[in-house]
């Protein structure tokens, strides 16, 4: 149906009147006018009877898609955007809040939106807090990015509304949807602000406890954050499967490892011949300590000994020169004992004694003579006591008694019955003053202390007339005075000693 | 020609530090000869031992056997 014929006047009256003021208007004309209007107004009320019903409502059939305005054809509102504060929002704009669309009605910088509303800044356009949740979101496009992670899935990408700066997308054109993730033909670009709304309802109806199970989980979209803490159990972790890596570093104490488990694998290698402690000090970590370390935390001194005393390993101290180490059988700990000291060694020849100051502070005394020749040709060999401080030597009270043995196979006893008490005899034979005469002697003395009768012992080795006669003599006995003795003296029963070499002992 | 002796006699030896303060003792033997006084060797010639009879050097006799014998039968007749 076109648009009804337009009316236009066809004869101008006034001036006819002004001519002819006398004359009535002409007939013909008025008629032409009458006819005229009469078409357009036909026309008219045709095409208002195609819109209108005779009860005065809009025509049934009568209006289609084209006759909406562009903003009724995209939902009969603008695209709405989450509600901000602070934003200057001007009428008709659209926004959604807690599940509400309402539009702007009163320009204004939005605040708090409770108050705004109060205030007739917004009136309500959809309200559909009482069917339940949708799930929206927003993203900013980068140019690269067609895929996005909705985080639910997605029956139908109708039920998905996309906007992007304020663009409403069209379904299948614009996206696609698979699984949780909703896949844009063009990457949106750069900075472009996506908002999206799921319709539908995912979240209407809360699954019932219990119901929800594996299958309807996508696969590796369980979250840490949808743990509980403290929640997860050993079942729910297969077995031999947290790694190292799984494990905090300096978090496994000893608790978490079972007793009698860990084995010498398990521990840093060490050097050979080492064992795993601590040598360095104070408290840290194990190391690894060398035998000689060990042993040096009982005694680091050279010459130290170890052994084990009643309850622990201690170290016997360095002993002195000459010291021997005496163990005593059962429970006892060792010492050293027998500490022989030289007191003074030297030689001397052409003197009619040679007298030797017994130092004291030692239990007994060692000599060693050599080479004790007379000047005298077979002379006896003697010794003397002096308990004075060498001022005088004893002459009386000598007694000894020894066996003696020779080259030739005899051998015998002698004693001071017959060799004498004026001094004790060192040998049963006298020594010769011939050259290649050996006359040696070893001579151990008790000086005794107090009334303690001094003793001694002594044995002899002489090689008479260069060699022609071999004679050993050992030999005890004790004095007839009591000690302590001082000095002692030894000489010839006949001139000078030729020479002798001597070194006197002190033992403990 | 007087007779010699040769002593060893122990002697006291003072340590003495930087000041000349004596800071410690030592002792140590030391050996000399010394000439015996008219009358140490007069003591001592009077005293010497007489010279012992050696059974190495001269065969025992039967005396001396027979002394021996009856000083050892002697000895085991003291016995219990």
């Amino acid at each position: 149906m076109t648009q009804p014929t337009t009316y236009l006047r066809q004869y101008n009256f006034t001036n006819y009147q002004t001519l002819n003021p006398t004359s009535p208007p002409p007939g013909t004309a008025l008629d032409a006018e009458f006819s005229a209007v009469k078409v357009t107004l036909d026309g008219v009320l045709a095409n208002l009877k195609l819109i209108q019903r005779d009860d005065g409502q809009i025509a049934n059939l009568s209006v289609g898609y084209d006759q909406f305005k562009t903003e009724v054809v995209s939902g009969g509102i603008n695209p709405a955007s989450p509600w901000l504060t602070a934003t200057a929002y001007t009428v008709g704009t659209c926004v959604s809040i807690n599940n509400i669309i309402y539009r702007c009605v009163v320009a204004h910088t939005s605040g708090t939106f409770a108050t705004d509303l109060a205030n007739g800044k917004w009136s309500v356009i959809i309200d559909l807090s009482s069917v339940g949740s949708f799930l929206s979101g927003t993203a900013t496009g980068n140019g690269v990015t067609t895929a996005y992670n909705l985080g639910v899935q997605i029956q139908d990408v109708n039920r998905v509304i996309w906007v992007e700066n304020g663009a409403v997308k069209t379904p299948t054109v614009d996206y696609t949807v698979s699984g949780t993730t909703l896949t844009r033909t063009v990457a949106p670009g750069g900075g472009v602000a996506i908002s999206w709304r799921l319709l539908g309802s995912v979240s209407l109806t809360v699954p019932s406890d219990g119901s929800v199970t594996t299958s309807k989980l996508a696969d590796s979209s369980v979250t840490t954050a949808k743990l509980a803490d403290l929640n997860v159990t050993t079942a729910k972790i297969a077995d031999f499967n947290v790694t190292g890596v799984k494990i905090a570093i300096n978090s496994v104490d000893s608790t978490k490892v079972a007793a009698n488990s860990l084995t010498f694998s398990n521990f840093q290698t060490v050097a050979t011949q080492t064992l795993v402690g601590r040598n360095s000090g104070g408290t840290g970590s194990m190391e690894s300590v060398t035998a000689t370390q060990v042993l040096d935390w009982i005694g680091a001194t050279q010459g130290q000994l170890l052994f084990r005393d009643a309850s622990n390993w201690a170290a016997l101290g360095v002993g002195t020169l000459g010291q021997v180490l005496r163990t005593t059988p059962g429970a006892a700990n060792p010492t050293w004992v027998g500490s022989m000291t030289l007191l003074t060694a030297n030689t001397a020849a052409s003197v009619a004694t040679l007298d030797l100051a017994l130092t004291s502070g030692y239990k007994r005394y060692r000599l060693i003579l050599d080479n004790f020749i007379p000047a005298t040709n077979a002379v006896s060999p003697n010794m003397r006591f002096s308990t004075d401080g060498g001022s005088t030597y004893k002459t009386t009270n000598y007694a000894w008694a020894g066996q003696y043995n020779t080259t030739a196979a005899s051998s015998g006893t002698y004693d001071s019955s017959t060799g004498g008490t004026t001094a004790v005899v060192l040998t049963a034979a006298a020594v010769s003053n011939a050259a290649g005469t050996t006359s040696s002697y070893n001579i151990d003395i008790y000086a005794g202390t107090g009334s303690t009768v001094p003793t001694y012992f002594y044995d002899s080795f002489s090689i008479l007339s260069g060699g022609a006669s071999n004679a050993a003599f050992k030999a005890g006995g004790n004095l007839g005075f009591n000690g302590p003795l001082t000095h002692v003296r030894f000489l010839f029963s006949a001139g000078n000693i030729a020479s002798i070499s001597y070194a006197l002992y002190g033992v403990n | 020609m007087p007779l010699v002796k040769h002593v060893v006699e122990e002697v006291q030896i003072p340590i003495r530090d930087a000041e000349g303060t004596v800071i410690r003792i030592e002792t140590e033997m030391q050996a000399r000869d010394v000439e015996m006084t008219p009358e140490e060797e007069k003591e001592f010639l009077a005293t010497l031992p007489p010279q012992a009879e050696s059974p190495i050097d001269k065969p025992a006799t039967k005396d001396d056997l027979m002394t021996q014998l009856a000083r050892i039968q002697k000895q085991i007749e003291a016995l219990p």
